[in-house]
């Protein structure tokens, strides 16, 4: 099956099938699957005692030490995650075909739908005219499917305060979980840096998903083109021709450094072109994580199925 | 290739408007929503504009477009190879036809030189290109070359000239040719070849004399009425042909002397004489006209006098009478000598014999005896030709030697018609070239007559005025426009 062009998901109006429409591609692509489910973790055992299910005992414990023991696992509780969105003006951009928001919204959606289907919580932070719009992190169809209304009726306006987004959508998560940030991380970008760092610090997994279009990259434009700051509504006369050149190496440099402090912080970073196909952007990104996850990770895995109580570590959502 | 209108190139000025534009315009400086500006260089903006071409690709579809235009305007006619064959085989020929006397008696009589002619044009019809358009007939074909110059101007076609004589010396020389634009094709045909010898030839010349008898005699008949006269034509002293002659005793009229011939003559033979000139006024209109006419020689009615028989004065006169020296004597006499109607009017009678007198015979009755003498009167330093008339002169010879001498237009080197000095057919291969079938270009020139190139048209007229091939030029301008558009949308819109 051919990935569904970003044009086509974003036609869709209803956010919660676009969203399964992007996992299912996911999940019927060529590669190999990112997705290996979730898991609990065996923790001890104790003398049976009357009234245990039967099903916990220890059978070959029994056959060597011919007592009874039933099996204690440590419940792997619901994996936190935070989607936190930018909701700014330049989110707006291309204002023709699919914006940046429209396409962080519905990379977000997938994100929720697919944690919310391994059985995880998913929570949505973002920033609506000056005040905190949120969703707290919960699972269940419910929850997700008010999470997808709400992450439906985001219009990008206005400006965001990025680090205090993310902040507060740390906060949000009970335990250590998942933040992942959907931006194109043009605004404040030492004090979003800082602020990512210091969520990692907190045990956090940290993921910056950065968006950007093709004509932010390039700056396709010739002659004398008038910019107009989406947020600030300043505008710059430029000849685009003559420019276009240092621009390009300007934004390379900016991605560039992105992607280097985000490594050097400990924090998962991916560039998405908002050209690409979002099932396709999102697997190449999942994959990635996996490979990083396995490889770094280690002491996350977990294949057993059951039941328990304790805490345990945080996999990546969808990753094993 | 030709451009048919080239004055066009000079739209190629208004290329520097588009470039202009695209130099000091500010554009279409149209607002676009951004997502941030922090890449933006503020050093790179407004100064970079008004020294820098900007929209190259739009500046040189705009440039190209104009540059078409300009192009077709100028009306562009593509020289295929198709073309340039059917240029060639197309031919606006010309042919000048000498009909001088010596051509005539070359090819052995007007009727003869009248075959030869029709003949030898319609060889040339037949067998080269393109037939012919216009025939000339002249006795001086070196004065018909500057007409069929200006009419082979305005010919589109690969232009020839053509000249049917016998090509002796004095009728054409390389000069004349020089006046024919290199570009022009020049054929020389050379007709009367079988006639090498001097006009001696007495078969020939009785025929030709007898048709110029003829010729005349129907002349005089249309003049004066139906009486017939019988007239014999003379050759080498001997009466060689006779010819019916119709004649008349016109009726007296009012006596008008000839403003070209002085008369001296006595009261016996003055009406008689001045009616007979008078009759020679009807034959002859020039005669009434003065002596300027004659383009050579130029007679006046001071250069010549005749003589009657009983002019008073006519032995005194005698003592101041010579032989004939001047030039325009000895060709005159020769023409008189030849003017078949003073022959014949003279040999109908005969003439009772007189005293010898000092001159040249131009006339002699039948018996033998002069009729009409010449001499030169060199008296009071004049210079002037006496012809003296016998007694028995009658009034028809004063009539036919008033008629030959006002005819007489002396334009024709006659003595030369006469014993011609023909151009070697060598001479004549080094004239004849080809008509230029390419611009700027003579096929065959290297040793004929020379003119510059501003002197002859385009040999490729034909591309000048047939429909140019600019509407291809046009259709591309349509494409370019097109791509423009598209260009100019594109911009916008990105």
């Amino acid at each position: 099956m051919s990935a569904l062009s970003p044009n086509v998901v974003a036609a869709i109006d209803d956010l919660e099938l676009a969203a399964r429409l992007v996992v299912e591609g996911l999940r019927t692509g060529g590669h190999r699957s990112p997705f290996h489910g979730y898991s609990t973790e065996f923790r001890q055992h104790r003398p049976y005692r009357a009234g245990d299910d039967l099903k916990y005992l220890d059978w070959k414990l029994y056959a060597r030490s011919d007592r009874l023991y039933t099996r204690q696992f440590r419940e792997t509780t619901n994996l936190s995650v935070m989607l936190v969105l930018d909701n700014s003006a330049s989110m707006a951009f291309p204002e023709s075909g699919v914006s940046k928001a429209r396409y962080a919204t519905i990379i977000a959606a997938a994100l929720a739908y697919l944690v919310s289907e391994q059985g995880h919580a998913v929570g949505m932070m973002t920033m609506h005219r000056g005040g905190l719009w949120y969703v707290p992190a919960r699972g269940g169809r419910p929850h997700l499917r008010a999470l997808l209304a709400r992450l439906d009726r985001i219009v990008p306006d206005g400006a965001w305060d990025p680090a205090r987004t993310i902040a507060r959508g740390a906060q949000l998560l009970q335990r250590r979980g998942v933040v992942i940030v959907l931006s194109d991380f043009y605004d404040a970008e030492e004090e979003t840096r800082r602020e990512l760092r210091r969520v990692v610090q907190r045990g956090h997994d940290v993921a910056m998903l950065q968006l950007l279009s093709a004509a932010e990259r390039t700056l396709p434009f010739s002659g004398q083109v008038a910019l107009e700051d989406a947020e600030s509504g300043v505008r710059q006369l430029v000849n685009a021709g003559a420019i276009a050149s240092d621009y390009r190496d300007t934004v390379t440099a900016f991605l560039e450094r992105c992607r280097t402090q985000a490594l050097r912080d400990g924090i998962d970073y991916a560039l998405i072109p908002t050209e690409t196909a979002p099932e396709l952007a999102l697997r190449d990104y999942l994959l990635r994580r996996g490979r990083r996850s396995a490889a770094g990770y280690t002491r996350s895995a977990g294949s057993a199925t059951g039941h328990g109580a304790s805490a345990s570590t945080d996999p990546a959502p969808g990753a094993s | 290739m030709i451009w048919q209108q080239p004055w066009a190139w000079v739209g190629l000025l208004t290329l520097a408007v588009p470039i202009l534009i695209h130099l000091l315009g500010r554009g279409p400086a149209r607002t676009q929503r951004f997502p941030t500006l922090r890449f933006l260089e503020r050093s790179r903006m407004l100064p970079t504009r008004r020294t820098r071409l900007h929209d190259m690709a739009l500046l040189l579809v705009r440039v190209a477009t104009l540059a078409l235009a300009v192009a077709a305007l100028a009306q562009p006619r593509w020289l295929t190879a198709a073309r340039q064959r059917a240029f060639i085989a197309s031919m606006a020929r010309l042919v000048i036809v000498d009909t001088s006397a010596s051509v005539v008696r070359a090819v052995g009589g007007p009727s003869a030189f009248r075959d030869s002619v029709d003949r030898t044009v319609a060889a040339l019809a037949t067998t080269a290109n393109g037939g012919v358009r216009i025939r000339i007939e002249t006795a001086s074909p070196a004065t018909a070359i500057d007409g069929a110059v200006s009419w082979l101007a305005g010919q589109s076609e690969r232009r020839e000239i053509a000249i049917v004589s016998d090509f002796q010396r004095t009728a054409l020389s390389a000069r004349d040719l020089a006046r024919i634009p290199a570009d022009v094709g020049i054929r020389l045909v050379r007709i009367g070849r079988a006639h090498t010898g001097p006009a001696r030839d007495t078969a020939a010349r009785d025929t030709a004399a007898r048709d110029t008898l003829a010729a005349d005699s129907a002349l005089l008949v249309r003049a004066v009425g139906d009486v017939t006269v019988r007239a014999v034509a003379r050759a080498n002293g001997t009466d060689r042909a006779r010819t019916q002659v119709k004649w008349s005793e016109r009726p007296l009229g009012e006596a008008r002397g000839d403003s070209r011939v002085a008369l001296l003559s006595g009261e016996r033979d003055r009406t008689r004489m001045l009616e007979a000139i008078d009759i020679a006024r009807e034959v002859v209109p020039a005669t009434s006209s003065d002596g300027d006419s004659g383009a050579g020689v130029g007679l006046s009615a001071q250069q010549i006098v005749v003589i009657a028989a009983d002019a008073p004065n006519r032995a005194a006169l005698q003592t101041n009478l010579s032989l004939p020296r001047e030039a325009w004597m000895l060709q005159l006499i020769a023409a008189l000598r030849e003017h078949a109607m003073v022959q014949h009017s003279a040999g109908a009678i005969a003439g009772a014999a007189v005293d010898v007198e000092r001159g040249l015979p131009i006339a002699y009755f039948s018996n033998g005896v002069p009729a009409i003498l010449a001499a030169q009167d060199s008296r009071r330093g004049a210079s002037r030709l006496a012809f003296l008339l016998h007694r028995e002169v009658p009034p028809v010879l004063v009539t036919a030697l008033a008629a030959a001498i006002a005819g007489y237009d002396g334009a024709t080197n006659e003595l030369a018609e006469r014993e011609p000095s023909r151009l070697s057919d060598r001479e004549l291969a080094q004239w004849q070239r080809a008509a230029a079938a390419t611009p700027g270009r003579t096929d065959n020139a290297p040793t004929g007559p020379r003119v510059s190139a501003t002197q002859g048209r385009s040999v490729f007229a034909d591309a000048m005025t047939a429909d140019s091939d600019g509407r291809w030029l046009w259709m591309g301008v349509v494409l370019l426009l097109v791509v423009e558009t598209v260009l100019r949308r594109s911009t916008v819109r990105a």
